[in-house]
């Protein structure tokens, strides 16, 4: 007994440090759903209050810009509008039937520096924003949402290396995803583009509503360079974003209300 | 007034992280370069002083700087595996003076002591942008990160350690 005492005294410093390094690598890597959760839920409560209290002061800041953002795209829709009823638009169920819902919030914390980047969103269970939910702002795509808190959320942005999303050429029907290699935040990589697509630089890129997640012709940029694989058969696209990822403000959850059942139809077509 | 007192290191630290969450890591140079400054931690603790407390400190202050910043535990294992090595390192940099229960960092030779503040700053960005890509494949990607975000970090991080240490005339 006396030895084991000796040798955890005698070992004291590279135990501790051996503890600690465990229960980080716990924290970082592991796949248990109620360690993980229950970390990210406490330390999205304890930092989602101090960053909601930064944001606050900074949004009055730019509360003059936003209000002319907001006019100005007040003006564009009303003008939408009037086009639309000018065409005899008549309403019908199929048009009035929302598929999907939008919840409007705000991003409090941002990240783009990292090779893995998260947003933290002002929304959370209290709020009917769960995982898997798409995140958009007026001028394109934003990620994914990761992980629900009861008041905060945390998004995977699309600035992060395990991000994947489906988007298309605008205009045709080629279909490739959305990837990013880590280097700069406002632009974005295409791949899985077969090298037949006729595709040309300025063109712009859409979601391409293949998921359930985010629905079709959300813009997400434009082609700025475009080169074939080395197997030369897909192309690998580079794609200047609408959006400026270092500077986002309001954004909006999309809720698909028909996520359950397409869900059910393709664990059917599984089985 | 003695600055060596311990009521400062704690000051010193949550003024570090807060910096560090609210102006640094907020920062894009180039539109891509966060510089990261906590690592300076490793040079304002003091130096003989029970080792279990300050690798406790280290992964408490990487961990509440996680918590800030949404990045689970990865500035907690790097710091935890910086303050563990730290004084390999110094070894190495300083030699036999740092063997001496009198040695006092800031009173080491300017060549020495910087030479010490980029070797602490470009290993513990190594480890973490490794860590953080978890790839080999990224390899490129992780030295070219290190090396960009390495250097502004060091300009920065000297000019934070003259403002936080004082000078002895």
């Amino acid at each position: 007994m006396q030895r084991i005492i000796d040798f955890f005294l005698s070992n004291k410093l590279r135990l501790l440090f051996w503890c600690y390094l465990l229960i980080g690598i716990a924290l970082t890597t592991s796949e248990n759903i109620y360690l993980k959760s229950s970390y990210l839920n406490t330390s999205s409560r304890l930092s989602g209050g101090v960053h909601l209290f930064f944001s606050g002061i900074g949004d009055y800041f730019s509360l003059a810009s936003e209000n002319k953002f907001l006019t100005t795209q007040n003006k564009v829709l009303m003008e939408r509008l009037i086009a639309l009823e000018k065409h005899n638009l008549k309403r019908d169920s199929t048009l009035t039937k929302k598929n999907f819902e939008f919840i409007n919030g705000r991003i409090i914390k941002n990240s783009y520096t990292g090779i893995d980047n998260y947003l933290t969103l002002s929304l959370g269970k209290e709020d009917s924003v769960f995982t898997d939910m798409g995140v958009v702002n007026e001028k394109g795509l934003l990620g994914i949402i990761e992980f629900s808190g009861n008041s905060f959320s945390t998004v995977q942005s699309i600035l992060h290396s395990k991000s994947k999303i489906n988007v298309k050429v605008k205009g045709t029907d080629y279909f490739g995803s959305l990837v990013w290699d880590g280097k700069k935040p406002n632009k974005v990589q295409l791949i899985d583009i077969p090298d037949l697509a006729p595709i040309k630089k300025g063109d712009t890129i859409i979601s391409g509503g293949m998921s359930s997640i985010f629905p079709e012709n959300i813009p997400v940029g434009t082609i700025e360079d475009f080169k074939l694989t080395a197997a030369k058969n897909y192309y690998i696209v580079e794609i200047r974003l609408f959006n400026d990822m270092q500077n986002i403000g309001p954004v909006y959850v999309i809720k698909n209300h028909l996520k359950q059942e397409i869900k059910a139809v393709e664990n059917n077509k599984d089985e | 007034m003695n600055r060596e007192l311990p009521i400062y290191l704690p000051i010193k630290a949550v003024l570090l992280i807060l910096v560090q969450a609210f102006i640094f890591s907020k920062m894009a140079l180039f539109g891509f370069i966060s510089p990261m400054i906590y690592s300076i931690l490793l040079y304002i603790y003091p130096t003989h002083k029970n080792r279990s407390l300050w690798i406790t400190w280290a992964f408490l202050f990487g961990l509440s700087l996680d918590i800030l910043l949404d990045t689970l535990a990865l500035h907690a294992i790097v710091l935890l595996f910086m303050a563990y090595i730290r004084p390999k390192i110094m070894r190495v940099m300083f030699g036999l003076n740092f063997e001496q229960k009198s040695f006092r960092i800031h009173q080491a030779p300017v060549a020495q002591r910087y030479t010490f503040i980029a070797a602490i700053i470009l290993l513990h960005h190594l480890v973490y942008f490794s860590l953080e890509a978890f790839s080999w494949s990224k390899w490129l990607l992780v030295i070219e990160k290190t090396f960009s975000t390495g250097i502004v970090s060091f300009i920065f991080s000297l000019l934070l350690i003259n403002l936080l240490t004082t000078r002895k005339k």
